[in-house]
Parts: structure tokens; C-alpha cells; sequence
């Protein structure tokens, strides 16, 4: 469970947000400017916000009243955003071991590969990042994110870079490996199917703050009217 | 998250092992050559006439100079600051006499080992009259070449005959200020200034006999360039330095250093 | 034959002044970018100030902060024996400060350029600063890293107003070739003079070329 209570000025956009995210997979839904990437940052530990706290199973990890900031690292959350950010001078297999510095060797070279085997990736173990398509990249993002079993995976519009059925596919095999490990999900995306698609909570945020908060049809009603309204619009002559 | 940087363990390990490396290397010259040797801390316009003097000096005592020719303003600045030499050659009396005062000498006062004098130096080339005081007053000449007088004596003494021939305000505009009084005999000797008032020794100099051409300036223009030298109290090679300046001042020496430009001081 | 003495202390000084400089300027640098907080944007300054101040007064400031006047020059010359100024020791000393925008401000660049988006990554997969440091920005800035090194050793090489100041000029111990150079030419010895200025070319002509195409990617950069 995620609890956040966030304010963040950045330029002339305020982010003011508190709630709470109990579901196993939360979609964070909004026009682009909204603040979403935002959230994610904060969440993560990549920013400060100028007021508040947010907290993972019930333990603080930035708490401004406290003075008290977890560093990224501690937080066992993990973030993949639209770029890959693979580290170029490494392998695929020595990115996807980066976060797996408390193993031993044995330990580090089984879990890489059962990484990759889950996103389907296995053939680019030894590959050089500069050599990979953006889809592949994707996947080994997403190897490398998960390796050191987070608690929390937060998503960024990941599946920009991937055709239709082949993130379908990733998506299926991840919802169930996520499952089984018991992490939680917060996926950003302003693609309204991928809202529908999961079947997940969805909060809704417009200009810096919670318009909606729950199930897909609910929170979404308004998006879908506008959408509608649009259409129809668009239809008189 | 700034401080945690430096503390980082791998990080100071490394830093801390570069130093110890650096540091040993510093360690190596420190083993230094246990030969009888005087570090000499000489005026500018001493570098003309010196080093064979200091050769044969080599050759007959098998004490070995290292000499430095820098303004007698700096030298004296380093040593108050304590620089290792141990004996001091200025161009003039007050430099040592600041020294002494310090209680850096191992003497009182100074002693008297030369007369600078000061000559205007014309190029050959320059297509300017003889030199005599009357160029200093020709508007053909462009460039005048003359020591720092802040930091050397004979800049000093160049700026004070400039003063009494009332021409200094008229000059200044185009004089040239060199860091020391070699360095003033470079820039005239290099054609960067048709004209200097430099001291003999740099005008005997094969260089800058062959080139150009002199006028000793009157001594009444200027307060006499005594040359002083004191040997330096904490010195650790005492013994040796107060033999050079012995043999400086012998009369044979005094000879060569006078066919040099620099006229003998009558021993007391 | 005095050449030689002067070139050996020369590369000597030169060698020994870039070892420190990398170890201090690496994580100077990591710091500056890295860091949070507006006391960096002071010692990003302070770091570029040997840039504006003359030679000379930079050399003096040291000469009085390391001899017998100061106390901290009194108990360096305690625990060394001899003061630190007019030894080589105080030639390091002299051309690290002078020669350390020169190591700095390459870093600087070359860690900022550093896409941050893979710091963030690193970041979150557990790297602390240090860890960041050796295996992010350092092998994806190595061309800014051999670029402080090379300014800040050819730098060295060419000090002349410090390495006078505090090292006197004394032959075998403080006498550098640009100082060698300049006496040479002082008295007259052009023959000399341009031997030792041809060295001092030659040198600096050869490291840069050796450096800089080591580092040329393969097929040129525009491939």
C-alpha cells in the first residue's frame, strides 16, 4: 500500500495531492502536464517534494515534517520510464545484475537469467545495449528494474516503444509474475485502453490534483463522455 | 547527499592511496647530495660576468656553486620567506641591509663587493645617433628600455638619472619596464627597444657589444649602485659561502669581475 | 647536461601534480554535480579562482602561507625539517592549486553531460555516490577524464610565475625547464635556449598527440 500526500511547486505547475493506493495495480491517468511523471519521481525518491510524506506498507520514506528522506536506492521500488536508460557500456547481463550487488555470484547469474527469461529476452544476455531495438531495450529495462525484487514497480508509459500484441503478451506474463511476488503496480499511462485493459484502480489526475479515485468505470466516466461527446461532435455537419 | 560523497570508504581508500603515492615520490629528492655545496642567491646584472668565476672557484676548493640571477627584490622577498640560500649577491646595499635588520644575516651590516654602473645601450641597427644624453631628448627614439625600479637597483638608479635630467615625466610613455636588469639587456638586445639603460656588464656582453653600442651615464645622475653581499645566518653551509665571498673579494677576482663592468670596492 | 636535470623535474612535477589533481578533482567534480544544496555554486567558484588570479600573487600568497611567518608554515618546517616553499614538495603544493580548474572544469562537464536518466537509474538500483561515481560517470565521461589529465600535466609543464616564486630557481631541485628557459634566454644563449624551447614543443606536441588520437572513436567521430 502506497500513502501519499504530496505538494510540489516546479515552474507554475502545483501538484497537490493526498491518497492512497491500496489496489495491487493502480493506473495514474491524465492529460500530458498533468503531473504524473511527477508523482512517480517523488514517489521514488528522484525528487523532493516541498511539502510532505510518502509512505510503503505503513514505513515513511520521505517525510518533510521528519526532516527524513530514504535515499532512491533504499526504497526497494523500482521505476521504468519511457527510455530505457540502459547503461551503454555494459551488458545486458551486467545491467540487468546492477542492482544485485548483495548476492553471490551464483545467486546473481540464476536470478539474470530467470529476469530475462521473463520478459522474453534471454538471446540478448550477452548484447550490448547500443545494439538492441527500442522494444528489446524495453524489456531489458524492465529485467533489470525487477531483479532486485522490489516492493513497488512504477511505470512510466513503458509499453510506448512496443507494438500492441507483443506488450500484450509482457503484460500477461508480468501481471502474474508480479502477483506472485507480491509487488505493487502504479503504471502511468494517458492511453485510456491500458486503463480498461488491467482492470485496475485508476486515479485520475488533472492540473496537479485528484479529480478521481477508484474503478476503472467510474473514475473514467467523464473521460469516456468526452470522448464520446467529441465524436458525435465531430459528426455534425 | 554532498557529504556522503567524501565519506564513502572506496572513495577516500583511493584518495588516500594516491597521496601516499605522490608523497613517495616527493620523498625521493629529498636524498640529496651530501657534496659541500653553496646555494647563491645573485643579482641580474651579475649573470654576465659570474659563472666562470664560480667555475674556477669550483675547480680550486671543490665547493660547488648553485647559482640563481633573479631581481635583488625578489630574492630578498623568498628569503625572508625562507628560501635555503646561503649567500646573497644584491645589486645594492639596502636589499641586504633589510635582510640583516630581519636578523636573517650572519653579519650587521653588509659588505661591499662591487660599483654597478649604469650605461644607455643604443642597437646598431636602431639607426639612432651615439648614444650620449642627448639621444635621451631626440624624439626618434621610440622604446627605452630600463629595469623595474620597484624590485631592481638599477631601475631605481635609471628612474632617479631620468629625474635629475628633468626627462622622466617626458619618457615615461614610452618606456619599458623588464622584471630585473637582464631582462632589461633582453629587451634591447632582443630589438624590442631600440635603447636601454641597462648595466655595464650586460653592454660588455659579447652579445650586446657586437650589436650596439654605449654611453656610461654620469655618475652624479644617480646615487652609486654599491653592490652588498651578506651571508645568510641560518645557513647551514657557513663555511663554505664566507670562502666564495672571500675569494670574491680577492684582489685577482675584483680584476676579472672590473674587465666584467664592475668597478672594485677599496677593501677597508 | 643541465638540460636533463631540468626535464627529469619537470616530468617529475608535472606526474606527481596530476596523480593528486585526478584524486582530488574526481570526486570535487562528482560533488559539484551530484550534490545538493547552494554552497556548490561557492565552490564551483573557488574551484575556477587559480583560473583569474596572476601567477605571481598566487605564488607569493603560498610563499608567506608556507614559510616562517604563518604558523601553519612553522609546522610544516617541523614536521619536514626543512620549509615546504623552495622544495619540490612546495612546487607540488603551488602547481596543484594553479593547475586545478584544469582538472576540474573538464569533469565538470563531462560528469553534467552524463544523461541523468541513467543516474536515476543507477540510483535506484541501490549505487551510492561512490558507486556512481566509478561506474557510471567515469566510464561515460572517460574522454573529460583524459582531458583533465592531459591539461592539468601540460599546464604543469608550462608554469613559469608560480614555480619562480615559490621554488627560487634552484638549479636540480626547483629549476624547471620553463624556468630553465627563461635564464637562458636572459643571458643571451639563444642556442640553449631554443633546445630547451624545442623540448618543451616537442613534449607537449607528442602527448597531445599521442592522447587525443588514442581516444579518436573508431572511423572518426562522425561515424
Amino acid at each position: 500500500m502506497l500513502e501519499l500526500s504530496l505538494e510540489a511547486r516546479r515552474g507554475g505547475f502545483h501538484l497537490q495531492l493526498e491518497c492512497r493506493f491500496a489496489s495491487d495495480w493502480t493506473v495514474l491517468f491524465g492529460p500530458s502536464g498533468a503531473g504524473k511523471s511527477t508523482v512517480l519521481r517523488l514517489v521514488a525518491g528522484l525528487e523532493r517534494p516541498d511539502r510532505g510524506r510518502v509512505a510503503l506498507d505503513g514505513r515513511a520514506v520521505t517525510d518533510t515534517a521528519a526532516s527524513m528522506f530514504v535515499s532512491p536506492g533504499r526504497r526497494a521500488t523500482a521505476l521504468v520510464a519511457q527510455q530505457a536508460a540502459l547503461f551503454p557500456h555494459l551488458s545486458v547481463r551486467a545491467n540487468v545484475a546492477y542492482g544485485l550487488t548483495g548476492l553471490k555470484p551464483s545467486e546473481r547469474e540464476a536470478r539474470v537469467e530467470e529476469m530475462l527469461k521473463l520478459v522474453d529476452a534471454e538471446a540478448l544476455v550477452d548484447r550490448r545495449p547500443g545494439g538492441l531495438s527500442g522494444g528489446e531495450a524495453q524489456r531489458v529495462a524492465l529485467a533489470r528494474a525487477l531483479a532486485p525484487l522490489p516492493r513497488l514497480l512504477l511505470l512510466d508509459e513503458p509499453f510506448a516503444a512496443l507494438d500492441g500484441a507483443a506488450s500484450d503478451a509482457l503484460l500477461e506474463r508480468l501481471q502474474s509474475w508480479l502477483r506472485t511476488h507480491d509487488v505493487q503496480v502504479v503504471m502511468v499511462t494517458h492511453d485510456a485502453t491500458d486503463a480498461y485493459a488491467t482492470g485496475a484502480e485508476v486515479a485520475l489526475l488533472r492540473e496537479g490534483r485528484l479529480a478521481a479515485l477508484g474503478p476503472a468505470e467510474m473514475a473514467l466516466a467523464t473521460e469516456r463522455n468526452r470522448i464520446v461527446g467529441r465524436l458525435s461532435g465531430a459528426k455534425t455537419d | 547527499m554532498g557529504w556522503s560523497l567524501l565519506k564513502s570508504k572506496g572513495g577516500f581508500a583511493a584518495i588516500a592511496g594516491h597521496f601516499l603515492l605522490a608523497l613517495s615520490a616527493l620523498a625521493l629528492p629529498a636524498l640529496a647530495s651530501a657534496q659541500p655545496e653553496v646555494k647563491l642567491a645573485a643579482a641580474a646584472d651579475l649573470e654576465p660576468v659570474l659563472p666562470p668565476i664560480l667555475a674556477r672557484f669550483a675547480q680550486a676548493t671543490g665547493i660547488h656553486v648553485a647559482a640563481t640571477y633573479q631581481a635583488s627584490a625578489m630574492l630578498t622577498v623568498q628569503m625572508e620567506n625562507g628560501a635555503p640560500f646561503d649567500l646573497f649577491l644584491a645589486a645594492n646595499m639596502g636589499y641586504p641591509e633589510r635582510l640583516a635588520r630581519a636578523g636573517l644575516a650572519a653579519t650587521a651590516a653588509p659588505v661591499p663587493y662591487a660599483l654597478g654602473t649604469l650605461v644607455l645601450w643604443t642597437r646598431k641597427d636602431a639607426h639612432l645617433p651615439h648614444p650620449s644624453l642627448g639621444l635621451l631628448r631626440n624624439p626618434a627614439l621610440r622604446r627605452l628600455a630600463i629595469a623595474n625600479p620597484d624590485r631592481a637597483p638599477y631601475g631605481r638608479a635609471a628612474v632617479t638619472a631620468l629625474t635629475r635630467l628633468k626627462l622622466y615625466e617626458q619618457l615615461k610613455p614610452r618606456i619599458v619596464m623588464a622584471e630585473n636588469i637582464a631582462q632589461a639587456a633582453q629587451f634591447v638586445g632582443s630589438g624590442n627597444a631600440e635603447a636601454g639603460l641597462i648595466s655595464l656588464t650586460s653592454a660588455l656582453t659579447p652579445q650586446l657589444a657586437s650589436s650596439g653600442s654605449y654611453f656610461v651615464m654620469p655618475r652624479n645622475l644617480y646615487s652609486p649602485l654599491v653592490q652588498g653581499a651578506v651571508v645568510l645566518k641560518r645557513s647551514p653551509n657557513r663555511a663554505a659561502a664566507e670562502k666564495l665571498l672571500d675569494y670574491l673579494l680577492s684582489a685577482p677576482v675584483q680584476a676579472e669581475l672590473a674587465r666584467g663592468g664592475l668597478t672594485p670596492v677599496s677593501r677597508p | 647536461m643541465m638540460d636533463w636535470q631540468a626535464l627529469t623535474l619537470t616530468l617529475r612535477l608535472a606526474s606527481v601534480t596530476t596523480v593528486i589533481l585526478l584524486a582530488v578533482a574526481v570526486p570535487l567534480a562528482a560533488l559539484l554535480v551530484l550534490g545538493r544544496g547552494r554552497w556548490l555554486a561557492g565552490l564551483e567558484a573557488l574551484a575556477a579562482l587559480p583560473l583569474v588570479l596572476p601567477p605571481t600573487v598566487l605564488g607569493f600568497s603560498l610563499l608567506v602561507l608556507l614559510g616562517p611567518r604563518t604558523a601553519i608554515g612553522r609546522g610544516i618546517t617541523a614536521l619536514l625539517g626543512h620549509p615546504l616553499a623552495f622544495s619540490f614538495g612546495g612546487l607540488v603544493v603551488g602547481s596543484v592549486i594553479y593547475s586545478l580548474p584544469f582538472a576540474v572544469q573538464p569533469l565538470v562537464a563531462g560528469f553534467a553531460a552524463v544523461d541523468p536518466a541513467m543516474l536515476d537509474a543507477a540510483r535506484l538500483l541501490g549505487a551510492g555516490p561512490w558507486r556512481l561515481v566509478r561506474t557510471i560517470l567515469l566510464p561515460l565521461a572517460r574522454r573529460s577524464l583524459l582531458a583533465a589529465a592531459v591539461l592539468s600535466f601540460l599546464h604543469t609543464v608550462g608554469e613559469f610565475g608560480v614555480v619562480l616564486m615559490l621554488g627560487g630557481d634552484i638549479p636540480g631541485a626547483t629549476r624547471t625547464l620553463s624556468i630553465l628557459l627563461y635564464n637562458q634566454v636572459e643571458s643571451f644563449d639563444y642556442a640553449a635556449a631554443n633546445r630547451t624551447a624545442a623540448v618543451l614543443l616537442a613534449f607537449s606536441v607528442v602527448a597531445l598527440a599521442a592522447v587525443y588520437l588514442g581516444s579518436r572513436p573508431r572511423g572518426g567521430r562522425h561515424a
